[in-house]
């Protein structure tokens, strides 16, 4: 229509129809946006006593972005008509007002979460709502139990021990794949913040597989090979097998020149 | 009319007089007017035709008339339009398209008058968020271009 050469009588309304139409159309881009962010960010920023703590600044804002939010579309859900409410001058203003506000704070909740990773990288394998909820949850950690699987493979979740108290102690960890349990060498108190203790968690898991493995190398010479097999998880058992093959084949070959059916005694011991 | 005009004007033509005489030429040239003229009523007489559009008439005739129900066809004829033809077309031009124009935007009004946003609950309170059913976003889409 503005492209018109007989436009010059209708000018004025065609002007102000097109005015119209294109800061609706803005208006629910921009809308659109907000609503998203701020139905993603409200949980956090208002219920989450962690993000408060970390971004005491941002969380502060957030209450006025919250109650701004909330007043524009109280408007216009008192209005109905989207004409109505698109054509008042402050809609747009307001709703690209808060868009910035909103963020800002999402901007500092990703270094924030960033920073995070950064301090205990297995956070990477966690999508951003899950790590938000492990954030905001860290001073609870059963319920971080829940999201073991997606932190450590093939760990279903850990034995705690005094579970009623705000700090359990970790003793073990149960497996996902099969039903397979391996005690921690020393208990664990799950202490200070998330990244902090699930660390501790994996040094844990360390010296505690290095003492089965010890601990199962003595017992296969104990209990012979056939008794031996059953007695430890699988993978220390695959380990400690390999290992002792290993050295049977090494003593094999220093043996050969003494003893030429050394290599056939080694292999009947492996079978 | 304009048919039977033109029809004369094969009877004026093929009659056996003098192609010179005055009046023969006298005729032929009525004729010729009138066969300019019809088509420019025909023109005025549609309904896309506003006063504004009058005014400029009698601007570019130089002339003043009063459009209505008295108005005689002698009162046009009158105006010698055939000696503004392409002034009149302009004229009759711009009302049809601003008609056209008119129409689109009392359309706009029309449609826009009744549209509602889609309301859907945030979660369980009494927050409510807006966006446009994909129709009415269809139609925002087309009515802006």
């Amino acid at each position: 229509m503005q492209s018109s050469r007989y436009l010059a009588t209708f000018e004025t309304e065609v002007e102000r129809w097109t005015r119209s139409l294109s800061n609706i159309t803005e208006i629910l881009t921009v809308s659109a946006e907000v609503q998203r962010n701020w139905a993603y960010l409200e949980n956090l920023f208002l219920h989450s006593d962690e993000v408060k703590k970390e971004l005491p600044e941002q969380a502060k804002d957030f209450v006025f972005i919250d109650e701004e939010v909330k007043r524009i579309l109280k408007d216009a859900h008192a209005k109905q008509f989207t004409i109505t409410f698109c054509d008042q001058d402050w809609v747009l203003k307001s709703f690209e007002n808060v868009l910035s506000k909103l963020q800002v704070c999402e901007k500092a909740l990703n270094k924030f979460m960033d920073e995070k990773k950064k301090c205990f990288p297995r956070f990477y394998f966690t999508s951003s709502s899950d790590l938000l909820d492990i954030l905001s949850n860290g001073s609870t950690p059963i319920k971080i139990m829940k999201f073991m699987s997606k932190i450590f493979q093939a760990i279903e979740n850990l034995e705690l021990k005094a579970k009623d108290a705000d700090r359990p102690i970790a003793v073990g960890m149960h497996t996902n794949v099969g039903i397979e349990y391996v005690e921690f060498d020393a208990d664990l108190k799950l202490l200070g913040k998330v990244e902090n203790y699930l660390q501790q968690v994996i040094d844990s898991m360390r010296s505690s597989l290095k003492f089965v493995a010890a601990e199962s190398l003595k017992r296969f010479h104990q209990h012979g090979k056939e008794k031996w097999l059953t007695m430890d998880p699988a993978q220390t058992t695959l380990l400690i097998n390999m290992m002792n093959w290993t050295k049977d084949v090494e003593s094999a070959f220093h043996k050969l020149g003494s003893n030429k059916m050394a290599m056939k005694e080694a292999h009947s011991n492996q079978v | 009319m304009e048919d039977e005009t033109k029809k004369q004007l094969k009877t004026l033509k093929d009659m056996k007089v003098d192609k010179r005489a005055n009046a023969y030429c006298g005729v032929l040239d009525e004729i010729k007017k009138w066969l300019i003229f019809l088509p420019l009523i025909a023109e005025l007489a549609d309904q896309a035709m506003r006063d504004r559009h009058w005014d400029a008439i009698r601007k570019k005739v130089g002339k003043d008339f009063t459009i209505d129900d008295n108005f005689k066809l002698q009162g046009i004829y009158d105006l010698n339009l055939q000696d503004f033809k392409e002034d009149v077309e302009e004229i009759t031009d711009q009302a049809k398209q601003e008609a056209k124009m008119e129409k689109t935007l009392a359309k706009l009004e029309e449609t826009w008058k009744d549209i509602k946003f889609e309301f859907y609950q945030h979660k369980n309170t009494d927050v409510y968020m807006i966006r446009l059913t994909d129709e009415n976003f269809d139609l925002l889409e087309e009515n802006t271009n």
